[in-house]
């Protein structure tokens, strides 16, 4: 017996049914139980020992200014120092590749609004999926004022121009291919590992598919519901088994462990020994003296 | 006539690559049963391989690009995922578990092992607060119960605990002697009347005298009440740490806190801008030795900022432009603000990213031979190392990191060049830096002040 859903179904075995009825669940599912595996490693490995010995006393100005800097220091250094890394790897991979892509694509918002309604909030900040569309496809059945006013229904104005899931897209692909020939180059003379190679063809991947996917209409070989369905199924499937990947591969990076590490580096840092600036700037307060 | 001792250059060589491989497992397995934590947690398995660490390390800068913070925790992590995680168990090669298989390979570790001085420049630079320099520590630890540490560093490590448990006579009596021209020219109190014991240490005491002269006449115009040990505390402890003999290092600090305690002190006073200060007040718990709560730790620069500052006096701006160059142990690692607040800076930071990383290990490889050689003199043998070839390479690559960093401070070209550290300005000596005119912290204070 087929669930209720699929009865209605005219294509009930397709990739984008396979994607949609189990593979995003069973995604769901995975990522939930391993994100739990690991905070619950990290709350295990906390009882275990120590932290620091000591917590030196600190100021609340320092506690500020030390959160601030565990932040700003990183991106300001690669300014300075480290230009490539700045653009290809903080601005292209996630800054004007990525994540506008993954959390602000209209058919994203769309998608992850259905599931979590809180999500619909963001609509304001959606972004179109090309400069030539530029009105965001989805809002024109509501409003068909806005087809006529290309940048009406975005936030993001003229800046659409830029701010579309081509443009974005075709940013992602070229900085992640950079990646993926350093890593293959690594892999090759390093023996660094392969498992880096193998996720960024997975994200290589997934923004061709989303690309091919979003653009079926004016592709001869994917006119038909058929082709269309199949292709937007393998981009939630590669979609999919992204998230099921996020606890157990570096993708936790921008879910959990960046910020973590961050507010680790702070407590560590700040909290514990009262440095709040490279070389510790700050004054310190003034210590008790302990009289024996 | 003095008689040649030759050291080994590691301790125990276990025979047969199959054994040393299952034995390094074991070791990796002891070191992060008794060492992971939560930030050690993170720190292995947080890290994302983006390589924006790299630029900050002068290892990387100056010497090679293999020796990247990423590149060097990488060969821990390779450890730990094959030893302790499940996918590294599950998938091996694919996520980068190993082993290592040859003897090369494990050398080639060891040499990856000691290129960092566990600054913490790249903490700073990393964009996930991951703290390589701590997994590489954790990394010399497994390859030191592997047995394999360079042996001159291993030997002071060792003798350290002998040196405080028992000096020999021939050091106690020629620590006496310089203890008694310190307390001749200086106000030191008797023993159990002053507020602060100073940890005078070997190294402090016939290598860094000139500027612990210093220290103590500023410490004596604030009217400071201090007095010394009547012992050395060590060759500079916790030095076993930096070879990650952590057995030996809880041993050297719980002397230390109990010595000092014992004594009738609450407040132990560090002069020492290297790693002594940090790893007694911060450090100890990663080798679990165990501080009073009633003791303080506290470092000279602090004591000096507050005796001075909060009284109204004077101002430090006004002594004329130099560039303060933050010592890691005590600035990075330490969180000592007041030391850099002593010295008007005019670096900035992000652009020069002025950082001396010697600590520990750096320190070891460079300023080795000179402890080694009073040393020598002390014991009455001359120390010769079975294989001269690994200290080499480490003394010569850090004079790289000398110049490298040098010509970064002279950038800044200020005139001055304060450090609140010995060790980098010995070091710049030993790398016959010119340019940077280097001035302790110690020896400013003592011309500002006293003026
Ligand atoms: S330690 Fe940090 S900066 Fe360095 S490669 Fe790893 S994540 Fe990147
Ligand atoms: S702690 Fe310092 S020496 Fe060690 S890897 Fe980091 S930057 Fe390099």
């Amino acid at each position: 017996m087929l669930p209720f859903t699929l009865q209605f179904n005219p294509y009930p075995f397709d990739l984008y049914s396979l994607a949609i009825y189990i593979i995003f669940p069973l995604s769901i599912i995975i990522f939930i139980v391993g994100f739990a595996y690991r905070i619950t490693r990290l709350i295990l490995a906390l009882r275990r020992k120590k932290w620091v010995a000591y917590r030196a006393p600190v100021g609340i100005t320092t506690l500020i200014l030390g959160l601030v800097n565990v932040y700003i220091y990183p991106p300001l250094f690669a300014a300075f120092r480290n230009k490539k890394d700045l653009v290809l790897g903080l601005m292209a991979v996630h800054m004007v590749g990525l994540l506008p892509l993954i959390f602000l694509l209209g058919q994203h918002v769309a998608f992850y609004a259905y599931f979590i309604p809180i999500y619909s909030l963001l609509w304001p900040l959606a972004i179109p999926i090309s400069a030539a569309t530029g009105s965001l496809p989805l809002f024109q059945q509501f409003e068909p004022a806005i087809a006529t006013q290309p940048f009406h229904s975005s936030i993001w104005g003229p800046l659409t121009v830029v701010l579309n899931g081509d443009v974005l897209t075709i940013i992602s692909l070229v900085a992640v291919g950079f990646k993926l020939g350093e890593r293959l180059y690594m892999m090759v003379k390093e023996g660094h590992r392969p498992s880096d190679v193998i996720l960024y063809i997975h994200l290589t991947l997934i923004l061709i598919t989303g690309a091919l996917a979003a653009h079926h209409e004016s592709l001869p070989f994917l006119t038909g519901a058929s082709a269309y369905r199949s292709v937007l199924g393998l981009h939630m499937i590669l979609a999919g088994l992204f998230l099921a990947l996020v606890p157990f591969t570096k993708y936790w990076h921008f879910v959990f462990g960046m910020f973590f590490g961050k507010i680790v580096e702070w407590i560590d840092r700040t909290v514990m020994r009262g440095a709040a600036l490279e070389g510790g700037r700050l004054v310190p307060p003034r210590r008790k003296v302990r009289r024996r | 006539m003095t008689r040649r001792v030759t050291l080994p250059t590691s301790i125990v060589k276990p025979r047969g690559e199959e054994a040393r491989r299952e034995l390094l497992a074991e070791e990796t397995r002891k070191v992060i049963e008794e060492y992971l934590g939560l930030p050690e947690m993170h720190f292995l398995e947080a890290c994302v391989d983006c390589g924006a660490c790299a630029p900050s390390c002068p290892f990387y800068k100056a010497v090679d690009k293999r020796y990247s913070p990423v590149g060097m925790a990488n060969e821990m992590r390779k450890l730990y995922k094959k030893t302790s995680t499940i996918t590294g168990k599950l998938l091996g090669r694919l996520v980068g578990a190993r082993l290592p298989e040859t003897e090369e390979e494990i050398e080639e570790i060891f040499d990856l092992a000691y290129h960092c001085s566990n600054c913490g420049a790249c903490y700073y630079t990393c964009p996930h607060g991951i703290d390589s320099g701590t997994i590489i520590a954790m990394l010399r630890s497994v390859l030191f119960r592997h047995g394999l540490a360079p042996s001159i560093i291993n030997l002071l490590a060792r003798l350290e605990l002998r040196v405080i448990e028992s000096p020999w006579r021939s050091l106690q009596y020629e620590w006496d002697r310089v203890i008694e021209e310190l307390k001749r020219d200086h106000n030191v109190a008797k023993e159990g009347e002053g507020r602060y014991l100073i940890l005078l240490d070997i190294y402090n005491v016939f290598v860094n005298k000139e500027n612990i002269d210093a220290y103590l006449e500023v410490l004596d115009a604030a009217n400071i009440k201090y007095s010394f040990p009547d012992r050395p505390l060590g060759v500079r402890p916790p030095l076993p740490l930096t070879v990650g003999h952590y057995e030996t290092a809880r041993r050297v600090a719980n002397f230390i806190y109990n010595y000092t305690i014992s004594k009738g002190y609450g407040n132990l006073l560090i002069l020492d801008g290297g790693y002594p200060y940090n790893d007694l007040k911060f450090a100890y718990t990663y080798y679990r030795a165990s501080k009073p709560r009633e003791l303080d730790i506290i470092h000279v620069a602090q004591l000096i900022y507050e005796s001075y500052l909060y009284e109204g006096l004077p101002a430090f701006t006004q002594w004329g432009k130099a560039t303060y160059i933050p010592s890691c142990n005590i600035d990075t690692r330490g969180g000592i603000g007041a030391a850099s607040k002593l010295v008007e800076i005019t670096a900035r930071p992000y652009e020069k990213h002025l950082m001396w990383p010697y600590a520990g290990v750096g320190w070891m490889s460079l300023l080795c031979p000179y402890v080694r050689e009073k040393l020598s003199i002390y014991l009455g043998v001359d120390l010769v190392l079975e294989e001269e070839s690994v200290e080499e390479k480490l003394i010569s690559d850090m004079r790289k990191v000398a110049r490298h960093l040098a010509e970064e401070a002279y950038k800044t070209s200020t005139g001055y060049h304060v450090f609140g550290c010995i060790d980098d300005i010995i070091v710049m000596r030993a790398a016959r830096v010119e340019n940077v005119n280097p001035v302790h912290l110690a020896q400013w204070l003592k011309q500002h002040l006293l003026k």
